[in-house]
C-alpha cells in the first residue's frame, strides 16, 4: 500500500512545475499549461486526503470534489484558449508580455 | 364695503385687462385705463359717503399666511378717516394723472404696458393704505416698490433708465429692511402683525423696543420717503415718464413713509420713541435744506422737481418729528395737489418740446403754451408757499408747529430751505415760460398742451391753489377734526405771535424776489449764480457729490468684496486648500504606479508572495 | 384611510415607475430621439400623477404614513422600510415636476444621445425619491449614493467645457461625507446592536440607542458633514458653482431644485432626531454658518460674470435661508426652511431653466456679452424677471413667504444673526437686477438678437460634446452614440455634426455652414473668435415657443400659488414638523433635567 504521504508529495511536485512554468515560460499556451498542471496537482491532493480520511462521508468529500475541479478546469481551458486566439488576433503573438495595458 | 372694494380691485382688473389683451387694442388701452381709475374714484367718494354715515367696519379678502398655530396674517382691511383721505387723494389725483397720460403717451409703442403698471401701481397703493396689518403693508409696500421699479424702467432700452429702476429698488430695499426686522421685533413681543392690536399693547412693550422699532421704522421712511441718506433713488427715477413722477415719486408712493409713521403713530406717540422723533426732526430738516440747496443748481426740470419733492418730504418728516401727524397729512395731501400738477405741467412742456427737458433750452414758452404756463405758475405759487395757496397753509402749519415745539434751529432750517425753494420754483418758471427763447431748434413746432393733457391740470391747478382750507384754522380744520379718530395727536399748547407767523411766510416771498431779481434781467441764469457763490454753485449742479461719495464707500467697496469673495475666498483659499491635496495625492499615485509594470508573470509574483505571506502566517501563529 | 388603498405599495411604485420607464427606453430604440423623450415624460408625468394621488389619499398626521416594510438583508438587520409625512410629500412631489419640466424643457438639445439623458433622468428621479422616502438608514444611505451615479454622467456626459473638473469634483465632495455617515450609520447599527441584542438601521430603532457624549458627537459631525456638503453650507460650497455652470440645463435644474434638498431633508430626518442633544450645542455655531453663507454667497453671486454661475451662487445663499431656519428650529423657521426647499426648487430651478433658453437662443451666457432681451424676446424676457423676483423674496410671490417665515423663528434666537441676515436679502435684490439690468434690459447686444453664429443652439450643445467626445477617449465608452462618434474620429468635425443636425432638427433645417462654425466655435477658440461671422439666422431671436411655455407654465402657478395661498403647502408640512420639534424637545430638556451643563435650550 503506497502510504497517503506519497501521494501528497507527487502532487507538491507537480504543483512546483506547474508554478515555475507560469513564472519563467513567456508564451501564454505554456502558461495554460502549467496552470492545468496546477489543477491536476490540487486534484490529486483531493484524492489523496479523501483516502486519508474515508470516515468523513460515504463517498468522501476530497473525491467529489475531483469531478468539480475537472469541470472548471475543462471550462477555463476553452475560455482561455478562445482568449489566447484573440489575444493573437489583437496582437500577433502569444507572448504575455505583449500585455501590458495594465502598466500603471 | 362694497364701495372699498370695487375701489381697490377696479385698478386691479383693468392692470389685468391691459396686461392681458391690451396688446390687441393699443388704442384704448389709455381711455380703459382711465375709465376703471373714474370707477376707483366713484367708488372712493362713495365709500368716503357711506363710512360718514354709518362708519364701514374692518373685513378679511382672504387669509394669507398661516405664521404659527396661534396667529395667521390676512389680506384684511382697514377703513378709517384716515385711510379714506388718502384713498380720495390717491384716486383723483390718479385718476387725473391716468387722463393725462392717454395724452402724453399718445405716441408710445406699447401704451398698455404703461396703463397695466401704472393701473397695477393705484391697486397696490390703495392696499398699503388699507393695510390692517403691518406684514400686508410690508407686502404692498414691496408691491409699489416693484411697480415703481418697472415703470422708472419703463423705457428698459434705455441705460440710465434700467440703472435708475434698480437703483430705485435697491435703495428701497435697504430701508425695507428697516421695516422687516421691525416688523419682526413687534410680532416676537406682540404675536401679532395688527396694527390697532400693536397699537393698543404699545404701552406694554419694554421702551427699548419701542426705541429700536420706531428707528428702524424711520429707516423704512428714510428709503421710501427719500430722506437722508438714502434719496439719491428719486431725481435718477426721473427717467420714467413723467406721468409716472407725478403719480408715484411725487403724490403717492414716496408719501407711503408719511403715511405709515401715521399709521403707526401709537409706537410713535410713546415716550421712549422721543430718541427716534429727535432723529425725524434733524433728518427731516436736514433732507429740505440739502435737497432744495441741490435743486437750485439743477438744468434738468424734472430734476428740479425731484429735488423739490426730497425737499417737501423732509418737511413732512419734520412735521412727524415734532409728533404732528395730522400737519404732516395735511401737507402731504396739498404737496399731492402741486406737485403732481407741476410735474404734469411739466410734462406737458416736455410733451410740447418734444422729448426737451432741459430748462436752459427753452425760454419764452409762455406765448406758446400760455395756458399750461399758467398752471405752472399756479402750482410753483403752492409750492413757494405764496400766501392763500394751499402750500402756504400746510407748510405754514408745519414750521409754526416746529416752532411751537420749540425746535427754534429745525424751524430755521425749514426758513432757509423755503428761502431756496422760492428761488429755484421761480428760476423754474422763469426759464421755462419767460425770457429768450434759446434752443437751437426754432420755436415753430412747439404746440400747446392738448385738451386731454390740459383739463387734468387745470383741475389740479384749482386744488393746488384752493385745497388750503381743509387745514384752516389750524388745529381745529376740518382735516383735523376729520382725522381726530384716527390720528391722536397732543394739540399744539399755544398760537404763534404775529412775528413769529410774518417769520413763516416771508422766506418763500424772498426767495422769489431774489429769483426775479437774478433771472428778468433776460440773460442765461447760471453764470450769474456762479459767479456769486463761486465755486459752492458748482457743489450744487453736482448734486453735493453724494453719488460719487456714495460710489466710494459703499458700491465700489461692494464690488471688491464681492470680487475678493469670489476670488480670494472661493477660487484661491477654499479651492486652493482643496486643491493642495492634489498634490500629495498625485505623489503616491506616482509612487504606487511603479509597482504596477503590466507583467503578468509580476502580477502573478505578488500573488503568490501574498499567498506564501498568509500561510506562513497561519502556521506561525497556529 | 380606505384599506384597499392602503394595501397598494404608493411609495414603491414612486421609487418603481421611473425605473420602468429607462427599462422601457433602453427596450425601445433609445437612438430615436422623440421616442426616448417621449417615454421618458409619459413615465415622469406618470410619476407626478401618482404624487398628486397621494396628496387625495395622504393622511396629514405628522407620522409616517402608507409606510412599507420589507425584510431585505435579514442576515445584515437592513430592511426596506418606506414611509412618507408631510415634509416627504412636497419634496417627492418637487422632484417629480421638476423631472417632468426638466425633460420637456430639453426637448430637442441631444439629439441622438437623448435615450441616455432620459435613461440618466428617470433613474436620477428615482434614486432621489427614494431618498426622500427611506426609513431605514441603510436604504438611505444606498438611494443616497445611488443617485450620485447618474448625476455624474449627466455632467460628465451632457456638460460643458470643464465638466470633468466639475463632475470629479462634485462626486469626491459628496462621497467625501457620506462615507463617513457611512460609517456613522454603521456604529450606530453597532451599538444599537450592542443594547438591543440585534442589528438594525431602521430610524425609529436606532432613535432609541443610548449613546455615550464623545460617540454621539462624532457620529453627529459625520452626519452634519454629509449633508452640510450637499447643501452645500459654507464653507463647503465649492462645487456647486461649478458643478451648475457646467451641468447641462436639466441637470442644473435637478441639481439646485432638488438634489440640495437631500442635504436639510436629511438634517430634519436623520440628523435632528437621531442626535437631538449634540445637535442642540452645536445649533448657535451653525446659525452663524448659515448667516455666512447668505451673505458670502450673495457677494460671490455679485462678482460672477456667467449667468448660470451667478443662480448657483445665489443658491448658496438662499440655501443658508433654509438651513438659518431649520437650525433656529422653532416651530416658526423650521417650517420656512422647509417651505424655501420647495420655494427654492421652483424659483432657482426656473431661472437654470431660462438661462438655459437664454443660453439656446444667444449661445452666450456671459452677462456682458448679452443685453436688451427685452426688445428682442419680450414674453421670455416677462417671465426671467417675474422669477428673479420670485427668487429676489418679493412679497405676494413665493420666496418672502419662506424667508420670512425663517426670519421669524431666526428673530427668536439671535436678533444681531438675523440682521446680518437681512443683509442678504438686500444683496440678493442687488445681484439679480444688476444682472436683469444687464440682460434683460438696456439697449440690444449683438448677443441678443443676432448670435454671431446664429444657428438654433439646440445644435450648439449637441455639437459642442460631440466634437469633444471625439477628442477625450475617456468618455468615448460611455454610450453607443459616443462609441459611434469617437469611430469618426476627430478629423471630420462638420460630418459628425450634420449628423446631428439631421437627425434632432430636421425641422430646422439650418445652413451647413453655421454648424461647421459651430463646431470649431465651440472646440476651444471661445465664441468671440467668430465674432465678424455673417452667419444669422430668424431661429435667433425667436420667443418662448409654446413647449418651452408649457414648461414653465406649472412653475409659474406655482410661485403664485405659494404667494398668495400658502397655507395648503403650509399646513401639510407643519404637523411633522410639530413631531420633530415635540421629540427633540422631549430628548433635550430631559438631558437638561440631568446634571449636565451642556444642553441648549431649545424653543416651542
Amino acid at each position: 500500500m503506497i502510504p497517503v504521504s506519497h501521494v501528497f508529495i507527487i502532487a507538491g511536485f507537480i504543483f512546483t512545475i506547474g508554478m515555475v512554468g507560469i513564472f519563467i515560460r513567456r508564451n501564454l499556451l505554456v502558461v495554460f499549461m502549467g496552470i492545468e498542471l496546477m489543477f491536476n496537482a490540487a486534484n490529486l491532493a483531493f484524492v489523496g486526503a479523501g483516502r486519508m480520511h474515508p470516515e468523513l462521508s460515504v463517498i468522501s468529500d476530497g473525491f467529489a470534489s475531483v469531478p468539480f475541479v475537472m469541470a472548471v478546469a475543462a471550462a477555463e481551458a476553452a475560455v482561455g484558449l478562445a482568449l489566447v486566439v484573440a489575444m493573437y488576433r489583437a496582437t500577433g503573438g502569444t507572448d504575455t508580455d505583449l500585455l501590458r495595458s495594465m502598466k500603471g | 364695503m362694497t364701495a372699498v372694494f370695487f375701489m381697490i380691485f377696479l385698478p386691479f382688473v383693468g392692470a389685468l385687462y391691459n396686461g392681458f389683451f391690451g396688446m390687441y387694442f393699443r388704442k384704448l388701452s389709455g381711455s380703459i385705463a382711465a375709465t376703471v381709475m373714474f370707477g376707483s374714484f366713484i367708488s372712493a367718494l362713495a365709500a368716503f359717503y357711506i363710512n360718514s354715515i354709518a362708519p364701514i367696519p374692518s373685513f378679511t379678502l382672504w387669509s394669507w399666511f398661516p405664521i404659527n398655530d396661534s396667529y395667521t396674517a390676512d389680506i384684511r382691511l382697514l377703513v378709517d378717516h384716515l385711510s379714506l383721505a388718502m384713498a380720495v387723494m390717491v384716486t383723483g389725483v390718479g385718476f387725473l394723472i391716468h387722463v393725462f397720460s392717454i395724452g402724453y403717451m399718445d405716441h408710445e409703442a406699447s401704451p398698455e404696458r404703461f396703463f397695466s403698471y401704472l393701473n397695477f401701481f393705484v391697486f397696490c397703493m390703495l392696499m398699503l393704505v388699507f393695510s390692517a396689518n403691518l406684514l400686508m403693508m410690508f407686502v404692498f409696500w414691496e408691491g409699489v416698490g416693484l411697480m415703481s421699479y418697472l415703470l422708472i424702467g419703463f423705457w428698459y432700452y434705455k441705460p440710465e433708465a434700467a440703472a435708475a429702476g434698480k437703483k430705485a429698488f435697491i435703495m428701497n430695499r435697504i430701508g425695507d429692511t428697516g421695516f422687516v426686522l421691525a416688523i419682526l421685533w413687534l410680532f416676537y413681543h406682540t404675536q401679532t402683525f395688527d396694527i390697532t392690536v400693536i397699537s393698543q399693547s404699545v404701552q406694554s412693550l419694554d421702551p427699548f423696543v419701542i426705541q429700536g422699532v420706531t428707528l428702524l421704522l424711520f429707516l423704512a421712511v428714510t428709503g421710501k420717503s427719500a430722506q437722508i441718506p438714502l434719496f439719491t433713488w428719486l431725481p435718477d427715477a426721473m427717467e420714467g415718464p413723467t406721468p409716472v413722477s407725478a403719480l408715484i415719486h411725487a403724490a403717492t408712493m414716496v408719501t407711503a413713509g408719511i403715511y405709515m409713521v401715521t399709521r403707526n403713530h401709537a409706537l410713535f406717540n410713546h415716550p421712549a420713541a422721543a430718541f427716534a422723533l429727535q432723529v425725524m426732526l434733524v433728518v427731516g430738516a436736514l433732507t429740505a435744506l440739502v435737497a432744495a440747496a441741490i435743486a437750485l443748481g439743477q438744468n434738468d426740470i424734472k430734476k428740479v422737481l425731484a429735488y423739490s419733492t426730497v425737499s417737501q418730504l423732509g418737511f413732512m418728516v419734520m412735521a412727524l418729528g415734532v409728533g404732528c401727524y395730522v400737519q404732516a397729512i395735511f401737507h402731504l395731501l396739498t404737496h399731492a395737489c402741486f406737485k403732481s400738477l407741476l410735474f404734469l405741467t411739466a410734462g406737458a412742456v416736455i410733451h410740447g418740446m418734444h422729448q426737451e427737458q432741459d430748462m436752459t433750452k427753452m425760454g419764452g414758452l409762455a406765448k406758446k403754451m400760455p395756458l399750461t404756463a399758467a398752471c405752472l405758475i399756479a402750482g410753483a405759487l403752492a409750492l413757494v408757499g405764496f400766501p392763500l395757496t394751499s402750500g402756504y397753509f400746510s407748510k405754514d402749519a408745519i414750521l409754526s408747529a416746529v416752532l411751537i415745539k420749540g425746535h427754534t434751529f429745525a424751524w430755521a432750517t425749514g426758513l432757509l430751505a423755503a428761502v431756496f425753494t422760492g428761488f429755484y420754483a421761480t428760476r423754474v418758471v422763469w426759464l421755462t415760460f419767460f425770457g429768450e427763447w434759446r434752443s437751437p431748434h426754432p420755436p415753430e413746432h412747439v404746440h400747446e398742451t392738448p385738451w386731454v393733457m390740459l383739463v387734468p391740470l387745470m383741475i389740479l391747478a384749482v386744488f393746488a391753489l384752493g385745497a388750503g382750507f381743509i387745514g384752516r384754522p389750524e388745529g381745529s380744520g376740518i382735516l383735523y377734526k376729520f382725522l381726530e379718530e384716527a390720528v391722536t395727536q397732543n394739540a399744539l399748547a399755544e398760537q404763534l405771535s404775529n412775528a413769529q407767523w410774518l417769520m413763516t411766510i416771508i422766506p418763500g416771498l424772498i426767495g422769489i424776489g431774489l429769483g426775479l431779481f437774478f433771472y428778468s434781467r433776460g440773460q442765461s441764469p447760471q453764470p450769474m449764480v456762479s459767479s456769486i457763490l463761486g465755486p459752492i454753485a458748482d457743489w450744487f449742479v453736482k448734486k453735493l457729490y453724494i453719488d460719487e461719495i456714495y460710489a466710494f464707500f459703499f458700491v465700489v467697496p461692494t464690488k471688491k468684496i464681492a470680487d475678493g469673495c469670489s476670488y480670494l475666498g472661493d477660487q484661491l483659499l477654499l479651492d486652493g486648500f482643496l486643491n493642495s491635496w492634489y498634490p500629495m495625492t498625485s505623489l503616491w499615485g506616482r509612487a504606487l504606479r511603479r509597482l504596477h509594470s503590466g507583467y503578468i508573470q509580476a502580477s502573478l509574483a505578488s500573488f503568490l508572495a501574498g499567498a506564501v505571506a498568509l500561510l506562513a502566517y497561519i502556521l506561525v501563529r497556529g | 384611510m380606505d384599506s384597499s388603498l392602503s394595501a397598494i405599495p404608493w411609495l414603491s411604485a414612486l421609487i418603481f415607475l421611473p425605473l420602468v420607464g429607462v427599462l422601457a427606453v433602453l427596450l425601445s430604440d433609445h437612438r430615436n430621439p422623440r421616442a426616448s423623450q417621449a417615454i421618458g415624460i409619459v413615465f415622469s408625468s406618470a410619476t407626478l400623477l401618482l404624487c398628486i394621488a397621494l396628496f387625495k389619499i395622504f393622511p396629514n398626521t405628522g407620522e409616517m404614513a402608507l409606510k412599507e416594510a420589507h425584510s431585505w438583508i435579514p442576515s445584515i438587520g437592513a430592511k426596506y422600510l418606506l414611509g412618507i409625512d408631510g415634509i416627504s410629500l412636497i419634496l417627492v412631489a418637487l422632484t417629480a415636476l421638476l423631472t417632468v419640466i426638466s425633460l420637456l424643457g430639453s426637448w430637442d438639445e441631444f439629439g441622438e444621445r437623448s435615450g441616455i439623458f432620459v435613461m440618466l433622468m428617470l433613474s436620477l428621479e428615482s434614486g432621489v425619491i427614494g431618498v426622500f422616502l427611506a426609513l431605514d438608514l441603510l436604504l438611505f444611505y444606498i438611494f443616497w449614493e445611488a443617485m450620485l451615479i447618474p448625476m455624474y454622467f449627466l455632467i460628465g456626459l451632457f456638460g460643458g467645457p470643464k465638466r470633468f473638473y466639475a463632475t470629479t469634483k462634485f462626486v469626491l465632495f459628496t462621497l467625501f461625507g457620506s462615507l463617513l455617515m457611512l460609517l456613522a450609520i454603521a456604529a450606530l447599527a453597532n451599538f444599537h446592536q450592542q443594547q438591543f441584542g440585534t442589528l438594525s438601521f431602521a430610524l425609529a430603532d436606532l432613535m432609541k440607542v443610548d449613546l455615550s457624549p464623545e460617540i454621539a458627537n462624532i457620529c453627529c459631525f459625520a452626519f452634519l458633514l454629509a449633508f452640510a456638503i450637499k447643501v452645500p453650507m459654507w464653507p463647503l460650497h465649492t462645487w456647486l458653482p461649478d458643478a451648475h455652470t457646467e451641468a447641462p440645463t436639466a441637470g442644473s435644474v435637478m441639481l439646485a431644485g432638488v438634489l440640495l434638498k437631500m442635504g436639510t431633508y436629511g438634517m430634519l430626518r436623520f440628523m435632528f432626531p437621531l442626535f437631538p442633544i449634540v445637535i442642540s450645542t452645536y445649533l448657535p455655531w451653525l446659525m452663524g454658518f448659515s448667516v455666512v453663507a447668505i451673505v458670502y454667497g450673495a457677494l460671490t453671486a455679485l462678482a460672477q460674470e456667467d449667468i448660470k454661475r451667478l443662480i448657483a451662487c445665489s443658491s448658496v445663499s438662499h440655501m443658508g435661508f433654509i438651513t438659518l431656519g431649520l437650525f433656529s428650529f422653532t416651530a416658526e423657521g423650521s417650517l420656512g426652511g422647509t417651505i424655501q426647499m420647495l420655494n427654492h426648487g421652483i424659483s432657482t430651478g426656473a431661472l437654470f431653466l431660462m438661462a438655459g433658453m437664454i443660453y439656446h437662443r444667444t449661445n452666450t451666457r456671459i452677462i456682458k456679452d448679452l443685453g436688451g432681451l427685452a426688445k428682442s424676446m419680450p414674453i421670455l424676457s416677462t417671465i426671467f424677471v417675474f422669477f428673479c423676483f420670485s427668487s429676489i423674496g418679493l412679497p405676494g410671490l413665493n420666496g418672502f413667504v419662506g424667508e420670512f417665515l425663517i426670519m421669524v423663528g431666526a428673530f427668536s434666537v439671535s436678533k444681531v444673526l438675523t440682521a446680518v441676515a437681512t443683509l442678504g436679502i438686500v444683496l440678493g435684490a442687488v445681484y439679480l437686477l444688476w444682472m436683469v439690468e444687464r440682460v434683460i434690459f438696456g439697449p440690444l447686444k449683438a448677443g441678443g438678437t443676432t448670435p454671431r453664429h446664429g444657428v438654433n443652439p439646440g445644435n450648439v450643445n449637441a455639437n459642442a460634446n460631440v466634437n469633444v467626445n471625439g477628442h477625450e477617449h475617456g468618455q468615448a465608452d460611455f454610450s453607443h452614440a459616443d462609441l459611434g462618434h469617437a469611430d469618426h474620429g476627430h478629423a471630420d468635425l462638420g460630418h459628425a455634426d450634420l449628423g446631428h443636425a439631421d437627425l434632432g432638427h430636421a425641422d430646422h433645417g439650418h445652413a451647413d455652414l453655421g454648424h461647421a462654425d459651430l463646431g470649431h466655435a465651440d472646440l476651444g477658440h471661445g465664441s468671440d473668435h467668430y465674432s465678424g461671422s455673417d452667419v444669422v439666422t430668424r431661429t435667433a431671436d425667436r420667443d418662448l415657443n409654446f413647449r418651452e411655455f408649457v414648461a414653465l407654465l406649472p412653475l409659474i402657478v406655482g410661485v403664485l400659488y405659494i404667494g398668495l395661498h400658502p397655507a395648503p403647502v403650509l399646513d401639510l408640512a407643519r404637523p411633522p414638523l410639530k413631531k420633530i420639534i415635540a421629540e427633540y424637545n422631549l430628548k433635550v430638556n430631559q438631558n437638561k433635567s440631568l446634571p449636565q451643563p451642556n444642553g441648549e435650550e431649545g424653543r416651542k
